[in-house]
């Protein structure tokens, strides 16, 4: 990765900071909806670069528990998926639960972290009200 | 002729020779776009007087030979419309049927019904004042509403699918396992469905997708029931179970929409006829909706791979999919 300035999460702050503030108020409907969203998606690229390694190292340390093995994140996910299908992990396991349970809170805490907050939600604008079939 | 304006003569015609003449349209506005379908809202002139309608075509879907989404049941065109009508039949709310188009009509297969004023966005039906008397009511008129949709005649639906718990389960495990996009979450969620398949009952009218965005509603009343596109024939109890997803809450406290208490909806259901709704098997049909959304949103995350269309509202929807995989863990650890 370059090693000059300016940090990547700075750079995508800026740019949804400027979408929103000069760009989004001049914008009606489907191009607001679409920008809207964007900035959504920019704000969980920044958090992925800030929170994604953390989760990703206490993740695959679980993970080399849970399975015995030690290889990649998308090695060791994939094996504890077919020791799942095949039942040769009890899908009451305590230690999976947990693991499960963590990793689940992690990937939203970068992708919508208001989902693990109290019930009400101020987030203006879900994807699911444009439609999702 | 330019593509709208073909379009715009076309809608004419249909209108003219089906509803009546002059058929002048205006305010032709479309609603949606989705790659399964298009809704358009417009007025027509009917003799003296303007009529606000809507038209809904079909699209064709877009999945390969051999790809199990091509198996997922679907509702379309002249299907959509006479299951409208039954629907009306048996007291459902629907928008009422004007016109179903047919080949020489050069639209598509889709139909023309009476524009249903009311709301369909979440977000309003949860927070606006207006709207009060209807969260009050929400969860019994729901209970109401679905069974007298469960007691729809099915003879002569013939073109509904049999798609009872265990083909879903195994249809959604076959579409989870062709993203080759291994989810621990989502293997535990299908383990935990196939050791939990409800008993078999005589299949009904199942809805398929009955929620909030899906249902026009003013202050008081749900006025219309949309989106008809993945009615089967199946287990009645599917349809509650769904109602209650926690996605379909759109941030709303209580189970049913956001607005009520699962007690509220299956003490309306029995009232309406309905019957009384195994406890386990509304457990199981919710469990499973968060795992079947949660697939939903796994295929969204990756379909410009398949189709080769980008799509920002799609790419989104994948990052959707632990919110449903959150509810579900809660919810079968007594959480929810």
């Amino acid at each position: 990765m370059p090693l000059s300035l300016s940090p990547a999460a700075d750079m995508l702050a800026t740019i949804r900071d400027y979408l929103e503030t000069e760009v989004l108020p001049g914008l009606r409907d489907d191009k607001w909806f679409n920008v809207k969203v964007s900035c959504n998606m920019l704000a969980v690229i920044e958090r992925e670069l800030r929170l994604g390694p953390g989760a990703d190292a206490e993740g695959a340390a679980r993970l080399a528990a849970l399975t015995g093995m030690h290889g990649t994140l998308a090695a060791m996910n994939r094996s504890l998926a077919a020791a799942i299908r095949d039942g040769r992990i009890a899908i009451d396991d305590p230690d999976l639960l947990d693991h499960l349970r963590r990793t689940t809170a992690d990937a939203l805490r970068i992708n919508n972290p208001q989902w693990l907050g109290p019930a009400t939600r101020t987030d203006p604008v879900r994807t699911s009200d444009a439609g999702s079939g | 002729m330019s593509e709208p304006e073909e379009f715009a003569a076309k809608l004419r015609a249909a209108v003219m020779c089906r509803l009546g003449p002059p058929g002048d349209l205006a305010e032709v506005k479309r609603l949606t776009g989705g790659a399964t379908k298009a809704t358009w809202s417009f007025s027509a002139r009917v003799g003296e007087e303007n009529v606000p309608l809507i038209l809904q075509l079909a699209n064709p879907r877009t999945a390969s030979p051999g790809d199990p989404l091509a198996e997922l049941p679907r509702v379309v065109g002249e299907d959509d419309a006479a299951l409208l009508i039954a629907a009306a039949a048996a007291g459902v709310p629907v928008a009422p049927v004007r016109a179903v188009l047919s080949a020489e009509d050069g639209l598509g297969p889709g139909c023309i019904m009476d524009f249903v004023p009311g709301e369909t966005i979440a977000r309003r039906i949860l927070r606006e004042a207006e709207f009060a008397p209807l969260r009050a009511d929400f969860a019994t008129q729901c209970g109401t509403i679905l069974a007298r949709l469960h007691a729809m005649d099915a003879g002569p639906l013939c073109f509904l699918k049999g798609f009872g718990a265990a083909e879903q389960v195994d249809l959604y495990r076959r579409v989870y396992a062709s993203l080759d996009h291994p989810q621990p979450v989502i293997e535990l969620g299908l383990r935990w469905a196939e050791d939990r398949l409800p008993g078999l009952r005589p299949p009904t009218v199942v809805h398929g997708d009955f929620r909030l965005g899906n249902l026009i509603c003013n202050a008081g009343r749900i006025a219309a029931v949309i989106d008809w596109e993945l009615a089967v024939l199946g287990d009645p109890v599917q349809d509650l179970g769904w109602l209650c997803v926690k996605t379909w809450r759109f941030g709303g406290r209580l189970p049913v929409g956001g607005m009520g208490t699962r007690e509220q909806l299956v003490d309306a259901y029995a009232r309406a006829g309905g019957g009384a709704v195994d406890a386990a098997a509304l457990h199981f049909w919710e469990g499973f909706g968060s795992i079947k959304w949660a697939i939903m949103c796994l295929m969204k995350g990756q379909e410009h791979r398949r189709t080769g269309r980008r799509s920002i509202e799609q790419l989104a929807i994948g990052r959707r999919m632990e919110e449903p995989l959150h509810d579900f863990l809660q919810l079968i650890a007594g959480e929810d």
